[in-house]
């Protein structure tokens, strides 16, 4: 009667077999580009002349307290500030009208899509020695080198990421219970106060330790406008790129690495908390339904602080474009090709590189990051949790690290790949592949497991139903990890800086080169170049996608009227 | 037998959700597999379809070990409560789906999708998007995605319940129909009652993993195994009358009546459309139901007498 038994059994041993195969892929590879890695750090820093040696750990506790002393101070000021913005920031664009909101959203978009340095940059242009507002305006000579520098820099770098996380979290919060707390009597103030931030608690935690531990990584920032103020990190920097000892560097990411480690830890936790607290919450803000707005005395703390961040934000993309363009000639500002004209003629090929390997990045980051998800949310592979903590680690961890662990892992017997394309690409995709398992993982959630048992029910085995069934809901997800993958390869500068030669420089490296080299200008226009190319690519991924949206119903609706 | 249960058990951790099944059922007969949530009807179902292994037991169709089979080798199908549509495939598409693993031609897949469409009426919908369909519509498209694979046993895990009430009725009587035409087995799980009486050709009531009792619709009603297989087709009334003697029976079976044996006080009655429900304290203290007809009213407080009919 039916025949399906005898066709499924028939393609059964093949299937089996190439199932096993991709899965065992896939972890050799997670394992070999992550794991391996981070394991050659720690092994590195306990090597001494004669074998086993703790002794560049007791010369770092020795030589090193003071740099540990300052990275932890920037490193508390920082989180603390940038999280207290990000609140302000998020109540300002989640709780205001939907046109103020949105414009707030795309400023805050924009700073994600911009090359870490160049708040700094815009900070030594407009209040350097010969800043625009300093000198030109105030007729200043101020010396903005110093660690005050260092942490609004931070601060503000890092306030746009937290602020979009915190904003993730408001949107998921029941509407029902602002509007149950309001009917009770309570003013918007106290909303905030006793329902909103309560709730956003776990949340709020997590951007302090994103945070701190970005900012005890971060060599960029101190190495630019720190000036005699050094780190853990920026001394990390400097071994690697000054003294190539990576005895010593490895034994000092060891240092970053503990603390991160421990966040990491800390942070999954409080993720799978955030999950308990908003389970099962369908009431999400409509749009149909009157929306929770802020007025009154909160709201004008809440605006101020987040005018703050928003002017200060327009300050450094003002000052970066106009300085693409223009100089200052004894004082006087002229406009100037100049700058455009050097890019083209000695940086294009590094552009063109940049956007070749972004693209290999995000194509082949968005696969693994499709099919990992894949083994260890649909399929329950055994240790998925630890694949996934695995997988997660290169995010969290500081660049440094995971770019000395490369070199470390890489340059040497049947693995050596330092000095290629190849290591820059592999660095890049494994260090941001979390936020392509995270997407799809949540995509993968809204697909019910029946589905897939229905399809299997049909006849299908399971390699058929990721094929035929997974893979087509998962395009909007392919979407975002395509284009997250695509931006953070364009503009992070972290772990790659380490491993790139002369010969195959890339933008983010040359623009962090011209700033330390004084050339301004110049750097302004990579970073105007970096800025539109990848906001380029996020407006036609988002066109593209939200078309095919469009003409799917306009179908539909021609359908339905027949 | 057809579809033989064998001993079945399935343990969740330390909660034993199927304990010992066995049931068995003939070629062509419909199953109403009956109880409240938890009672282990979903993951009896989900083990016959091969989502779920059975700790202990065996599951034959036609004869066949299927036990260790995985869905996609065995020769059942599942229409699920949430019917489990693909969303991204068209109405067509996703009728057709399950014919793409059998020896078929293009050509071929889509007539005969379209022919089992039309045997639903939903043809002229073939095109659309599962999302723009009604819930009744993507309940019919699941029940033919199903039955063109020509499974031999078809499982329905409570299909009807995310239906209106008017449209449950209609689509209960729709499956019935298409089960008589098809000559087709089926299991069909749910927790309503009614529909287990209308539906089944035989029904058996699941409690905490246990099957309580099996047998036609009238049997289990008027003979029910034991308290909880009674309560369960119908609230029942368990009192002594004047004479102390044990009294069981359903609220439809009591009437008024001047020269009744049983004596009592009304607590309040409820209008209820096409009936009346009084409820009423006996002498012995029991609180009891009685059904009447619309014309039939009793004030509260009032003393009454009654009988069983």
């Amino acid at each position: 009667m039916k025949n399906k038994t005898a066709g499924a059994s028939h393609s059964g041993a093949r299937f089996y077999i190439l199932d096993k195969l991709i899965l065992a892929a896939l972890l050799a590879i997670v394992f070999l580009f992550v794991l391996y890695p981070l394991l050659c750090i720690v092994k590195q820093s306990v090597t001494g002349d004669e074998g086993f040696s703790l002794a560049v750990y007791e010369s770092i506790f020795g030589e090193n307290l003071d740099l540990l002393k300052n990275s932890v101070f920037v490193a508390l000021l920082s989180a603390a500030l940038s999280t207290a913005l990000a609140v302000a920031v998020a109540f300002s664009v989640r709780f205001t009208s939907k046109k103020i909101g949105r414009l707030l959203m795309g400023i805050l978009l924009v700073s994600m899509v911009s090359p870490p340095f160049i708040s700094s940059l815009a900070y030594i242009q407009l209040f350097g020695r010969n800043g625009m507002i300093s000198k030109g305006l105030l007729g200043l000579s101020l010396n903005p080198y110093g660690w005050q520098g260092v942490v609004i820099m931070q601060s503000l770098f890092f306030t746009s990421l937290n602020a979009l996380l915190l904003i993730g979290m408001l949107e998921r919060i029941d509407l029902s219970l602002l509007q149950a707390s309001a009917d009770l009597g309570a003013t918007r103030g106290r909303t905030l106060y006793k329902v909103v931030i309560p709730l956003i608690s776990p949340s709020l935690l997590i951007c302090f330790l994103l945070s701190f531990i970005r900012s005890m990584a971060d060599f960029g920032t101190p190495i630019v406008i720190g000036g005699r103020f050094e780190t853990v990190a920026t001394e990390i920097y400097m071994q690697i790129i000054g003294y190539s000892d990576l005895h010593r560097s490895s034994a000092l990411n060891v240092l970053l690495l503990i603390p991160a480690l421990f966040g990491f830890v800390l942070y999954r936790y409080l993720m799978k908390k955030n999950d308990k607290i908003f389970a099962g919450n369908n009431n999400k803000a409509s749009g149909t339904e009157e929306d929770f707005r802020i007025k009154g005395p909160s709201a004008a703390l809440v605006y101020l602080s987040a005018a703050v961040f928003f002017v200060k934000m327009l300050l450094v993309y003002g000052s970066i474009f106009l300085n693409s363009f223009s100089k200052n000639v004894r004082g006087d500002r002229r406009f100037t090709f100049e700058y455009m004209e050097a890019l083209f003629e000695r940086n294009m090929d590094t552009f063109i590189r940049s956007v070749v390997y972004a693209l290999i990045v995000a194509l082949v980051g968005t696969f693994i990051g499709i099919l990992l998800s894949y083994y260890v949310e649909r399929r329950k592979i055994r240790f998925g949790n630890f694949v996934d903590f695995v997988v997660t680690m290169p995010y969290m961890l500081p660049g440094s690290c995971f770019g000395i662990g490369y070199i470390l892992a890489f340059n040497h017997g049947p693995l050596k790949i330092t000095g290629t394309a190849l290591i820059v690409i592999a660095n890049m995709i494994f260090k941001q592949l979390s936020i392509t398992t995270k997407a799809v993982t949540a995509s993968l959630a809204q697909i019910s497991l029946n589905i897939d048992d229905a399809a299997r029910d049909l006849g299908a085995n399971k390699l058929q139903v990721f094929k035929d069934i997974l893979l087509p809901n998962l395009k909007p997800a392919f979407a975002t990890g395509f284009v997250n993958n695509f931006t953070s390869a364009m503009i992070t500068a972290g772990s790659v800086i380490f491993l790139i030669t002369p010969g195959q420089k890339i933008a983010v490296f040359t623009l962090f080169d011209s700033i330390n080299t004084g050339k301004y200008g110049e750097a302004s226009m990579i970073s105007t170049f970096i800025i539109l190319i990848t906001v380029m690519i996020n407006v036609i991924f988002y066109i593209g996608f939200s078309e095919g949206r469009g003409r799917r119903s306009h179908v539909s609706g021609i359908k339905k009227s027949k | 037998m057809y579809l033989e249960l064998k001993n079945l058990s399935k343990r969740f951790g330390e909660k034993e959700v199927v304990k010992n099944l066995s049931l068995s059922l003939g070629k062509g007969e419909l199953l109403c597999l009956l109880g409240s949530s938890g009672c282990g009807k979903t993951t009896t179902l989900k083990m016959i379809g091969g989502f779920l292994k059975p700790d202990a037991g065996e599951i034959r169709v036609d004869g066949e070990d299927i036990t260790r089979l995985e869905p996609e080798e065995r020769p059942v199908s599942t229409v699920f409560q949430s019917y489990a549509l693909f969303p991204h495939l068209t109405v067509l598409d996703n009728v057709a789906y399950g014919l793409k693993f059998q020896k078929m031609k293009r050509g071929e897949i889509r007539d005969m999708a379209m022919e089992y469409l039309d045997t639903v009426g939903l043809a002229e919908y073939a095109g659309y998007k599962i999302h723009e369909i009604s819930g009744g519509q993507q309940q019919r498209v699941a029940l033919v995605r199903s039955l063109i694979t020509r499974p031999k046993v078809l499982l329905l895990d409570e299909p009807l319940s995310n239906l209106d009430a008017k449209l449950r009725v209609k689509m209960r009587q729709e499956i019935r129909q298409i089960q008589k035409e098809f000559g087709i087995t089926m299991v069909f799980v749910t927790h309503d009652q009614e529909e287990a009486m209308v539906l089944g050709d035989s029904i058996a009531i699941m409690d905490q993993g246990d099957l309580v009792q099996i047998g036609a619709p009238e049997e289990v009603y008027i003979r029910p195994a034991n308290e909880f297989a009674g309560n369960f087709l119908g609230i029942s009334n368990r009192f002594k009358d004047d004479n102390g003697k044990d009294i069981y029976c359903r609220p439809e079976d009591l009437v008024f009546t001047s020269d009744g044996e049983i004596h009592g006080e009304i607590l309040r009655g409820e209008f209820l459309g096409f009936y009346r429900q009084y409820y009423i304290r006996t002498t012995d203290g029991s609180e009891i139901i009685l059904r009447a007809g619309r014309d039939v009213l009793r004030q509260k407080g009032e003393k009454v007498a009654l009988a069983v009919k």
